[in-house]
């Protein structure tokens, strides 16, 4: 465990900060501009996971536990919220059979 | 902390006594937990309970939402009787997920720690996310239900950046340990950055504009008790999970994000009430009515005034009533005309059906605030607590857009008392007359005695 934070520290924190704002930001992007709905479960899955490294990183900077422990409880998290997503695409894929997100506009003000 | 263990037991046992397709002892078997649940939840009241290393804390302000949200959903499972008459398979799940998501509900009201709140949001988001969806053959059930996963896990990564980032600044998820080690870091930009962050995930749970863009979807979209469930419990979850974050922690704000928080608030009024003026459909118009609510509901959250909580568990509560009652009207009556949810169904309904013509009017009449109604007093409330922080300007404009507001819920009665639209009969069973009742009865009495309620937290 010592190594582990210790070799963390190797890299200064600003460049975690850095790194993870660039993952999550392309996680963004990619859930804004992507059309297929697969990919885009994909990209909120990179936002989670930048979310996960940075707590990473500033636990082993902290010298504080709690923020490695959260990360269990996100993977845990986005692990039943992705079952629950491919789900509903399941659902939506034999409705219209295809899983493209243009096609999500009959609810129109 | 029983209360919660009751309520996640009930459910998973409604889950097995679903096998057994014996639909008719589901909901007193939910009902019985809930008020078992609130019992030990009221009496436990009295103690400052702090539970799991002071990360759950049930304070009054805690238990009187958590009750508060208990009752409504109690309320909502009586009307289920008359929604789930007609369906044989699956009717267990979609109680067994109201429980979970109850449970998500009573942890986001409760929480001293930012862990325990986003398990909260995802508990109470996870089962909507497939109630949402529970017309399966429905395309625009599927939509809506896709729509809500979709900008909800998005949130949920914006809130969970936030957090990522203030606990890089304060060392701690603790609300205690945040609130302590904010002032020493007012001028970090990595503080800023993620309390933004927070705000804006949040901003998209409780449908603030400009995050508000899926709610009217998902609301039409969803099953209309799923939709009466987030217009109600799901909304008082997230403003009660937003001022306990923003009271406990957050406050005082850096400046910049205080004026954020109050163009969100103006953006939230305006918008929303202009854009229910052009609704059709009444689900809509419901939906839209729901995001103004919230601009009102907003302008509670920046004043760290005493009686904050009262004043949002007023609000929610007489809001939540008030929609509940339109939300099974406009059920029993697209029931009798066809499916349509437009506006016309209500067509001569004053003809048809004077007593379901009586208390959609009562609703509506409290959603707009008319005294003496209880929806009035809790307007009121709102204003007069913004006027004695001197928010002069922000309260002005809040009390013009309930005046639009006025405008919108009565061009309801246009269609309720014309002349026109041929006779017919509305079901309108005891168990839904029951829950219609106690809650016109509640909007009296609170309209008339509101320390009921306001008196609870000294």
């Amino acid at each position: 465990m010592e190594t582990v934070t210790t070799a963390i520290r190797i890299i200064p924190l600003e460049h975690y900060i850095i790194l993870c704002a660039a993952l999550f930001s392309i996680g963004v992007a990619g859930v804004l501009f992507r059309r297929n709905t697969i990919i885009i479960l994909m990209c909120i899955e990179l936002m989670l996971n930048s979310v996960n490294l940075l707590l990473t990183a500033f636990s082993a900077y902290h010298s504080d536990p709690a923020g490695q422990v959260f990360v269990f409880f996100i993977m845990v998290v986005a692990a039943a919220e992705v079952a629950v997503g491919l789900a509903i695409l399941v659902m939506m894929k034999r409705n219209i059979n295809s899983v493209d997100i243009n096609l999500l506009n009959r609810l129109k003000w | 902390m029983l209360s919660l263990i009751i309520i996640i037991t009930a459910g998973l046992l409604l889950l097995f006594v679903g096998l057994g397709r014996n639909k008719d002892i589901l909901i007193p078997l939910a009902m019985t937990a809930i008020l078992l649940a609130m019992f030990f939840q009221i009496s436990g009241a009295g103690r400052d309970s702090a539970l799991l290393n002071g990360m759950l804390v049930f304070d009054p302000v805690a238990v009187g939402f958590s009750v508060m949200m208990m009752v409504i959903t109690l309320l909502i499972l009586l009307l289920g009787v008359e929604y789930y008459a007609d369906m044989d398979r699956n009717v267990a799940e979609n109680f067994a997920l109201l429980l979970f998501s109850l449970t998500g509900a009573i942890l986001m009201v409760s929480f001293n720690n930012l862990v325990v709140l986003f398990l909260g949001i995802e508990i109470l988001s996870i089962p909507l996310y497939i109630l949402a969806g529970g017309k399966k053959k429905s395309y625009r059930s599927n939509e809506a239900s896709f729509k809500y996963f979709l900008l909800g896990s998005f949130a949920s990564a914006f809130l969970l950046f936030g957090i990522a980032l203030l606990y890089g600044v304060t060392a701690s998820f603790g609300l205690d340990e945040i609130r302590q080690a904010m002032p020493r870091f007012m001028d970090s930009g990595l503080l800023k950055t993620g309390v933004l962050m927070i705000i804006i995930g949040m901003a998209f749970k409780v449908a603030a504009v400009p995050f508000h863009f899926w709610s009217p979807d998902v609301y039409e979209g969803s099953p209309t008790l799923i939709t009466a469930y987030m217009a109600t419990v799901v909304k008082t979850a997230g403003f009660a999970a937003f001022w306990r974050l923003l009271d406990l922690a957050l406050i005082p704000l850096p400046e910049s994000l205080i004026w954020i928080m109050w163009i969100l608030t103006f953006l939230t009024m305006t918008v929303s009430s202009f854009t229910a003026l052009w609704q059709s459909s009444f689900k809509r118009l419901l939906a839209y009515s729901s995001i103004s609510n919230s601009g009102f509901l907003m302008l509670v959250l920046l004043s760290s005034d005493p009686m904050s909580p009262a004043t949002l568990l007023y609000y929610t509560f007489t809001y939540s009533l008030a929609s509940l009652i339109a939300f099974s009207v406009l059920f029993s009556v697209k029931k009798a005309s066809g499916g349509s949810e437009q506006l016309d169904i209500f067509n001569g309904l004053w003809k048809n059906n004077r007593f379901i013509a009586f208390v959609l009017a009562i609703a509506l009449l409290s959603l707009a605030g008319i005294p003496p109604l209880a929806g009035f007093f809790a307007k009121y409330m709102v204003f007069f607590q913004a006027i004695r922080q001197d928010f002069l300007w922000i309260t002005l404009i809040a009390i013009l857009m309930a005046l639009v507001g006025i405008y919108y819920y009565f061009s309801v009665f246009r269609f309720v008392f014309s002349s026109k639209g041929e006779p017919r009969t509305i079901p309108y069973p005891l168990s839904t007359r029951i829950v219609v009742l106690t809650a016109v009865l509640l909007l009296f009495i609170l309209g008339v005695y509101p320390a009921l309620l306001t008196g609870l937290f000294p």
